[in-house]
């Protein structure tokens, strides 16, 4: 296609492809553990880490990864000693990170910002070096989930009786939350801190109404990851339209067609 | 003092959720190969007691002992322990199949970062076989009703090669009819296999048929003993409080009214207030 002649078209396409198959993946352990609004949170926490690190001159992946890491174990944290709700905890975290980017930017003004990119995405502008971060970073997400494939899974469905067979619950649990975080930070470049979101749950919520069993869920939340991040760059591309949010929107049409056609559905109404 | 063949040991113990008080003072030894039913109204601990043994609710006094050591130092004898956890704590709609929910039980010997092998499958179809499941290996867990589903989380249990069984009500929303075929397969499993069990129920009459011996609750331990001693008519009142209505038919009188809803059940076979959940 006489599109992909362009460079940062092709570097787009691979960043596309990257992504979209890795947040499918987390995604699938958001949907199912009803981690939806954390993952949320944490998007919207790594603007401040984006901020700081302009402030303080470092990598912005690095400051913004360690921003979202500490986020999420500071929801963890706050919500173990069962004081606070978790979904409490997130409203605090997420809109005051915010807040803290929001401060450091109005100091740095007169630096060029590139603070729409990070909202909402800019993903014709990825980088050489944004595709490495994004690679080697992706790979670590799918070898962890790899390597912690049954204690993720039983994690997820009966945490309860991991914790009586002695596996180590709490640490799996902020094993997730980072591996959401980095996650997160891998994708803010594809669709913004705003749409992030969209981006790990859409696709896991469509698969879950496709499939009966863990493994295939996680293969069609992926290809439907894949499917959608390529599709929406191509539509954007050829309709003019922001890339971040004609992908977003090309994984919601799926996610309407999956609970239309979805065995489930039948089912229930049988 | 360990006893000889005591396989759970509670010594004195307490847990309390912030204010309210779950157990107190609770003495209760199970030795091995013993079918211990524990009954008791909403609220009486019956679960703690359970999780406690679990190692998921920590006391605040007392010792607890499972296997003669120390709950905290069990070590990997924790896999001798096989936990079937109420049904409504599980999501039914989770993407997950009969075969895998069983294999499970491997998960705690197998170690970080390793899948079950051909040796696990078989110890799971084995353990399936055990329950009469292994035909619905492929179903999705949602698809099976409420026994058939119980008899797959036994079979869990057993594919870790449990000896110690804790089952924390398994009649809930199941019919009166499969709730005997459920309570034969326990009682047979502990018979045949020795294995040493303790059910929480609210199924008076059922229980005191199985079982060798039952602890009546309400947060401290009322009666122990033999069914037919433990569940007089006096004990049974200590158990479910002045209000609870009881009519002596056969060795252990019936539950007719109780304050609470927790055994509502004993006699229409269902409990309006469950549906209503």
């Amino acid at each position: 296609m006489s599109i992909l002649q362009y460079a940062f078209m092709q570097r787009a396409l691979v960043a596309a492809v990257l992504i979209g198959g890795v947040c499918a993946l987390i995604g699938v352990y958001v949907v199912l553990k009803g981690l939806s609004f954390i993952g949320s949170g944490i998007a919207h926490a790594s603007f401040g880490g984006v901020a700081l690190g302009y402030l303080l001159g470092w990598n912005l992946t690095l400051s913004a990864l360690g921003f979202c890491l500490l986020t999420a174990l500071g929801i963890g944290w706050v919500t173990r000693r069962g004081q606070v709700r978790e979904d409490t905890a997130i409203g605090v975290f997420f809109s005051s990170t915010m807040a803290l980017g929001i401060l450091i930017i109005g100091l740095l003004r007169g630096y060029n910002v590139d603070l729409f990119g990070y909202l909402f995405g800019s993903i014709l502008a990825v980088t050489p070096a944004d595709l490495w971060w994004t690679l080697g970073l992706g790979f670590l997400v799918v070898a962890v989930v790899g390597l912690f494939f049954k204690e993720l899974l039983i994690l997820t469905f009966d945490p309860d009786t991991a914790r009586a067979m002695g596996l180590p619950v709490d640490a799996l649990h902020y094993l997730l939350l980072a591996l959401l975080a980095v996650t997160v930070v891998v994708s803010i470049k594809v669709v913004g801190i705003v749409l992030e979101a969209a981006l790990i749950v859409t696709p896991a919520a469509a698969a879950y109404q496709w499939a009966d069993d863990f493994r295939p869920m996680m293969a069609i939340a992926v290809a439907i990851g894949v499917f959608s991040a390529v599709a929406g760059l191509f539509l954007s591309y050829w309709l003019n339209t922001a890339s971040g949010a004609t992908i977003v929107l090309t994984s919601t049409v799926i996610f309407f067609i999956a609970l239309l056609t979805s065995p489930k559905r039948r089912k229930r109404a049988a | 003092m360990t006893q000889n063949g005591a396989v759970v040991e509670l010594e004195h113990v307490s847990v309390s959720y912030g204010p309210v008080t779950a157990l107190e003072d609770v003495t209760l030894h199970v030795e091995k190969g013993e079918f211990l039913g524990v009954v008791g109204p909403n609220g009486a601990g019956k679960s703690t007691l359970l999780r406690v043994i679990l190692g998921l609710a920590k006391p605040d006094k007392g010792v607890v002992r499972v296997f003669g050591k120390p709950r905290e130092k069990l070590g990997s004898d924790v896999h001798r322990i096989g936990y079937v956890p109420q049904v409504s704590t599980l999501d039914l709609r989770f993407p997950i199949g009969v075969l895998d929910v069983v294999l499970m039980g491997r998960y705690g010997q197998i170690g970080l970062g390793r899948m079950p092998g051909a040796q696990d499958r078989e110890q799971a179809l084995d353990a399936l076989r055990r329950v009469g499941m292994e035909e619905f290996k492929d179903r999705q867990i949602g698809q099976l009703s409420g026994g058939e589903r119980q008899r797959v989380l036994v079979a869990r249990a057993l594919a870790a090669r449990a000896e110690l069984l804790l089952l924390d009500e398994p009649m809930t929303g199941i019919d009166t009819g499969t709730r005997v075929g459920l309570y034969d397969l326990i009682n047979d499993l502990h018979k045949q296999m020795g294995l040493t069990v303790v059910l929480v129920s609210h199924d008076l009459n059922v229980v005191s048929k199985y079982v060798d011996k039952v602890a009546c609750m309400n947060r401290r331990l009322v009666a122990h003993g033999v069914p037919k001693a433990a569940m007089g008519l006096p004990m049974l009142q200590a158990t479910y409080g002045e209000g609870a209505m009881f009519f002596a038919h056969g060795e252990v009188p019936h539950l007719v009214v109780d304050q609470g809803c927790d055994v509502c059940d004993q006699l229409t076979g269902d409990c309006p207030k469950e549906e209503a959940r």
